[in-house]
């Protein structure tokens, strides 16, 4: 027994020992530090982060991008110094410039920018889609020519603001991008460099680039460490971290305590997904216009979203998206009587049960959520229907199973969200016409289709946002689905940490606090 | 003993084919799950292409079946889509805190559990016995989160004398000694939440047997000859009240790792087995739920085959069954 016991103590401060190897005492001075709720968003290489904002925005201090956004969501050079469009010749000219050397001490070039953009195309990169260039060509070692293949309004932002560039003199060697993590994977032209990354722990840990080309880096060290959201109030006063993202309900509570509070645009869509496809009472659309009346949104987000949301627009497109938002879109205020009208038109006739009845059957629908998400909004959905005489069966699934039986057509009514709608209205053809389970796939309306897909093509801002207003108004008139509410939410840091929002989101659209040129005194 | 190996033989092959088929029931595939969410990805047929055929997602259902067995014969569980690293570095980099964390956990709640049952059996119906009770019982009704909870704001916020984020302070710029009482200090408050958890199914066990045991002709053999109570206590009724004890621990090791550390690990922000299996499970993350389960399902083995080496300790007439 005895034995038994000293083998456990050894084993014990074997594994307690090997657990605490390979941590480096970094110094505490001069740290920023955020906290995160998930903590690990992978290798912070162009392939080996996960595909998500977070990932985006830690490789994003690493390497740079040909433009960039300010806060104030304007295209700003980065290593383009300057650039030119030829619309007739549909080729982009990019300046690139002359004093920025990889973080190894190669000197950057064109040729850097021309083979990225080769590689992509033999190892696609799932941020940019490498179709719309037709060819890139050097044109002198600081000038390259991007010819693309079709008209695409959204390429400075969408493609020249996020391909991040590759070092050619390492990657040209490399087969395996996404398994890639040699110690020059992280070499970049970045404000900073990777010391520490601890993938089980989540943690991450920068150091600033002394030479970066924009300007002097104005934080030594910057951290990411794993911590809940609901302790992050407890961790921003006990002055553990620095800035991180929390629960609404103590936004206020902080504020008063001196911290700064910044509020996520509110442009991330819950939505009531709607089956159009094979459910023969949802496919038509005078019904789904009588879901929306008979649903109150207001009271959603007042009682289920506690007033920390903004009631969703029919058009889809969130309000705080100001640019692309049309304000005079068609809305359904709630009208019970409306919703009682359009259904009765359509040959239903209320029973004594309180609900509508055809052919001796009745109006029955299951409201599928996913378990945990959007109980407490399907709850009040479940009532508003059931008062306008729909019965409504509320079933709750796991989440990636819904996803599936969404993108099976496998439902009738669910609740269901996404975000992606704060930049460039190209993410609205991703959730209306794209493929997946995101995207309501709705292609009856032909001028819709129409429309979505030429605007794409449009480079003239101003007709573009006339196209995608009347997108807008036919999509409230068609409503393949119903967008409930834009949740707010809120990030609160100290002074030191000196972060805010991208108007758009930061690169393509990314709605997180966190733009590197914050932390360059230009 | 020979049959005894070879149904854990039979068991682990079982096992590995179960860990192969039952994350390919799940609805949905590891392309949607992964990639699905993101609205600013550009999921175009062609990278879709180039990532089934990078993790071999793209080949029939049994020629993957067979890569997957061979490949695990030469010890080499697979390559994780979410995480773009190797299964078996991933595990490793996991395992370390959930076997400090659990062992730590499971020792300390097993052996409490036992004292506080004897204890507790012997002297069944008196004050001390329906306290431990009803104190055993009120905290066996609390789910586990809530437990880890309470003791976070009690002993993290409140009081803030315990650190209750993570396994140690990041980035702290500490010494190695500085590092390793970091370490432990953040190790307190989950590991006390999951003895919490961990303790009555223990203590109950062997407050029951201990009971049935005092009424056997042996105690009162034991008492005839005049021995010691402390003797009788753990020396003759103790002792033969732990084989269920070790039995039940034995089996639902398993579960613990998986249901009982994971609330655990989210309260706490802790790194651990739990938190890989269930991102890998949301992330229909194959590779890692085989790698994973295969884990679990090999030191379960491990430690009903150890289990089967104690008994015979604890209880030799065991070895006559044989």
């Amino acid at each position: 027994m005895k034995k038994i016991f000293i083998i456990l103590v050894v084993l014990t401060l074997l594994i307690f020992s090997a657990a605490c190897s390979g941590v480096s005492s970094n110094q505490a001075q001069d740290i920023v530090r955020i906290g995160d709720s998930t903590g690990d968003w992978g290798f912070p290489s162009p392939y080996g982060m996960y595909s998500r904002g977070p990932g985006y925005i830690r490789m994003s201090l690493i390497f740079d991008t040909l433009v960039w956004k300010n806060k104030e969501g304007e295209v700003i050079p980065l290593l383009a110094e300057s650039w030119a469009y030829n619309e007739s010749e549909n080729v982009f000219t990019f300046k690139l410039r002359e004093d920025v050397t990889w973080h190894d001490g190669e000197p950057f070039d064109a040729s850097d920018v021309v083979f990225t953009f080769d590689y992509i195309k033999d190892h696609p990169w799932v941020w940019v889609d490498s179709s719309f260039i037709k060819s890139v060509q050097k044109i002198d070692n600081y000038t390259v020519d991007i010819t693309l293949s079709e008209k695409y309004a959204p390429f400075l932002n969408n493609i020249a603001g996020t391909l991040p560039i590759l070092p050619r003199h390492i990657w040209e060697n490399i087969e395996e991008p996404l398994s890639y993590t040699g110690s020059d994977a992280l070499i970049g032209t970045g404000p900073f460099m990777l010391k520490d990354y601890n993938s089980s722990e989540g943690s991450y840990l920068y150091e600033a680039n002394h030479d970066y080309y924009l300007g002097k880096v104005n934080v030594e060290n910057l951290a990411f460490v794993k911590i809940s959201e609901e302790t992050t109030p407890a961790m921003l006063k006990n002055g553990e971290i620095d800035a991180g993202s929390i629960p609404s309900d103590v936004a206020e509570d902080l504020k008063q305590n001196g911290f700064v509070l910044e509020e996520e645009p509110p442009i991330w869509a819950a939505k009531l997904i709607i089956n159009h496809q094979s459910n023969s009472i949802l496919e038509k659309k005078s019904f789904r216009q009588a879901l929306a009346y008979a649903i109150d949104k207001k009271q959603i987000v007042e009682i289920s979203q506690r007033g920390f949301a903004v009631e969703g627009s029919a058009g889809l497109m969130p309000p705080a998206n100001s640019f692309w938002y049309y304000k005079d879109t068609p809305q359904y205020e709630h009208d019970s009587s409306k919703a009682g009208d359009l259904i009765e038109d359509l040959g239903w006739i209320i029973g004594d049960d309180g609900y509508y009845h055809k052919d001796g059957d009745t109006l029955i629908l299951e409201l599928a959520v996913s378990q945990g998400d959007f109980e407490r909004d399907a709850q009040i959905v479940k009532e508003n229907l059931e008062d306008a005489g729909i019965k409504i069966e509320l079933v709750s699934y796991e989440s990636k199973t819904l996803d599936s039986m969404i993108e099976n057509w496998d439902f009738d009514l669910a609740i269901s969200g996404h975000g992606g709608l704060g930049g460039d209205p190209e993410s609205l053809n991703r959730v209306i016409i794209g493929e997946g389970f995101n995207s309501v796939r709705y292609f009856e309306n032909e001028r819709m289709v129409e429309l979505m897909r030429s605007q794409l093509k449009e480079m003239d801002q101003n007709i573009r946002r006339e196209m995608i207003y009347e997108i807008q108004e036919i999509y409230a008139e068609e409503l393949p689905s119903i967008a409930l509410y834009y949740p707010r939410w809120y990030w609160a840091h100290n002074e030191k940490a000196n972060i805010f929002y991208t108007e758009g989101g930061v690169s393509i659209g990314i709605p997180i606090p966190i733009n590197k040129i914050t932390f360059i005194d230009i | 003993m020979k049959k005894k190996y070879l149904s854990y033989i039979i068991a682990f092959l079982i096992i590995i084919t179960l860990n192969f088929i039952v994350p390919r029931l799940l609805p949905g595939d590891p392309l949607n799950a992964i990639y699905g969410d993101e609205v600013l990805l550009k999921l175009s047929a062609e990278t879709r292409e180039y990532i089934s055929s990078t993790y071999n997602l793209d080949k029939p259902i049994l020629t993957q079946y067979l890569l997957y067995v061979t490949s695990i014969f030469k010890g080499n569980l697979g390559y994780s889509i979410y995480y773009k690293k190797p299964v078996i570095d991933l595990l490793l980099s996991y395992i370390p805190y959930t076997i400090i964390l659990m062992g730590l956990a499971i020792s300390i709640s097993t052996l409490l559990a036992i004292v506080l049952g004897i204890e507790s059996g012997w002297r069944r119906g008196k004050k001390l016995d329906k306290f431990i009770l009803f104190l055993v019982i009120f905290s066996s009704s609390f789910p586990s989160f809530f437990i880890g909870a309470c003791f976070l704001i009690v002993f993290g916020v409140l009081l803030n004398i315990l650190p209750f984020q993570g396994a140690r302070t990041m980035y702290s710029g500490l010494g190695s000694f500085g590092l390793s009482v970091d370490f432990l200090l953040h190790l307190i408050l989950p590991l006390f939440s999951l003895v919490f958890v961990f303790l009555p199914s223990s203590y109950l066990l062997t407050r029951n047997s201990m009971i049935s045991n005092l009424k056997e002709p042996y105690i009162l053999l034991a008492r005839a000859k005049g021995l010691k109570d402390t003797r009788i206590r753990y020396k003759h009724a103790g002792r033969n009240s732990l084989i269920p004890v070790a039995t039940q621990t034995g089996l639902s090791l398993g579960t613990m790792i998986i249901t009982g550390t994971i609330f655990i690990e989210i309260v706490f922000s802790y790194p651990g087995m739990g938190s890989l299996i269930y991102n890998s499970i949301l992330n229909r993350d194959y590779p890692v739920i085989q790698g994973s389960f295969l884990f679990v399902a090999v030191l379960v083995l491990v430690i009903n085959f150890l289990m089967d080496l104690f008994y015979v300790k604890l209880d030799p007439r065991i070895e006559y069954a044989y």
